[in-house]
């Protein structure tokens, strides 16, 4: 056992932080948890894709709903898009005030160009109505401004109709 | 175990809770989460207290210095499960979240060795002339 004064007082303070860190390490763990879990109830739908032939542009809309309690922030949105496949056009949107509140739903549409060879191909899909879409992309989110933003990634596939 | 050996866990266990914490409160991501937000520096000085104490309570330089590794290793292994902890609920963010503590441990393990061992050597200083010792 620690037998001088010093040895002793030394041990109690680093037990007493000790102890203290244990709590503190509790009470972050928990958060980030739950930070986690506002990420997990994210959820995220394509409602529509519509190209455009004579601009030669994909809209992409999409509709994020968040069923955690907290406040979500969307800092940017990465979208990739193929179709049967084929990859297509990739684009991305940054905003800077994007907030979720809790159960509210918004809406979010993305234009990306499509270059001339993919665009024939597009149009030739569209005319015969054959094909799935594939999206997929990242979402750069953050709890109520506790956090620091992180990306989130999604897949959904959507058949041409 | 002898207690020799048992202080010295004791001293190990206690340092690595520390830096973790310590870490939680001053580095992303966990900064924001905590119950206070402390700045860097007074992070690495408490950690340094931390070697500091090892080096009083355990008084020989040999066996305070070996607390060092001992400690950095705990301190990131209680980072990296703090960090990897949502994943026992949401097991499909496992993978994200290893890869995102994995790269956050090089840096606790790094600086965690460092200041422990400068504050073992600044401890061993003060026993010297607490307890009149030759260095």
């Amino acid at each position: 056992m620690a037998q001088s004064p010093v040895r002793r007082y030394s041990l109690m303070i680093l037990l007493s932080m000790a102890a203290l860190a244990l709590l503190s390490l509790g009470a972050s763990g928990s958060n980030w948890v739950s930070m986690w879990q506002g990420f997990d109830q994210l959820m995220m739908s394509v409602d529509d894709i519509e190209y455009d032939a004579d601009e030669r542009e994909i809209a992409v809309t999409t509709t994020f709903v968040n069923q955690s309690d907290e406040q979500l922030q969307i800092h940017v949105l990465t979208v990739g898009l193929r179709l049967s496949g084929r990859s297509i056009s990739a684009g991305t949107d940054r905003y800077s005030r994007q907030y979720l509140e809790p159960g509210e739903p918004i809406t979010l549409e993305i234009t990306q160009a499509v270059p001339g060879q993919e665009a024939a191909f597009v149009e030739e899909q569209l005319d015969a109505g054959e094909g799935v879409w594939n999206l997929q992309g990242r979402v750069r989110v953050s709890v109520d401004g506790l956090s620091e933003p992180l990306w989130m990634p999604f897949a959904r596939d959507m058949a041409i109709q | 175990m002898s207690w020799r050996i048992g202080e010295w866990a004791i001293v190990v266990i206690a340092g690595g809770l520390v830096a973790a914490a310590v870490f939680g409160l001053s580095a992303e991501p966990l900064a924001p989460l905590g119950l206070i937000d402390l700045s860097f520096w007074l992070a690495a000085l408490v950690i340094l207290v931390t070697g500091v104490l090892a080096s009083l309570i355990l008084v020989d330089l040999r066996r305070a210095f070996l607390t060092a590794p001992g400690i950095a290793v705990l301190a990131a292994l209680f980072y990296s499960a703090t960090l990897i902890s949502p994943a026992a609920t949401l097991g499909h963010y496992l993978n994200h979240l290893r890869n995102y503590a994995l790269i956050q441990s090089v840096p606790v393990v790094i600086l965690t060795l460092a200041l422990i061992a400068l504050g073992v050597l600044i401890g061993t200083v003060i026993n010297s002339s607490v307890r009149e010792y030759d260095l």
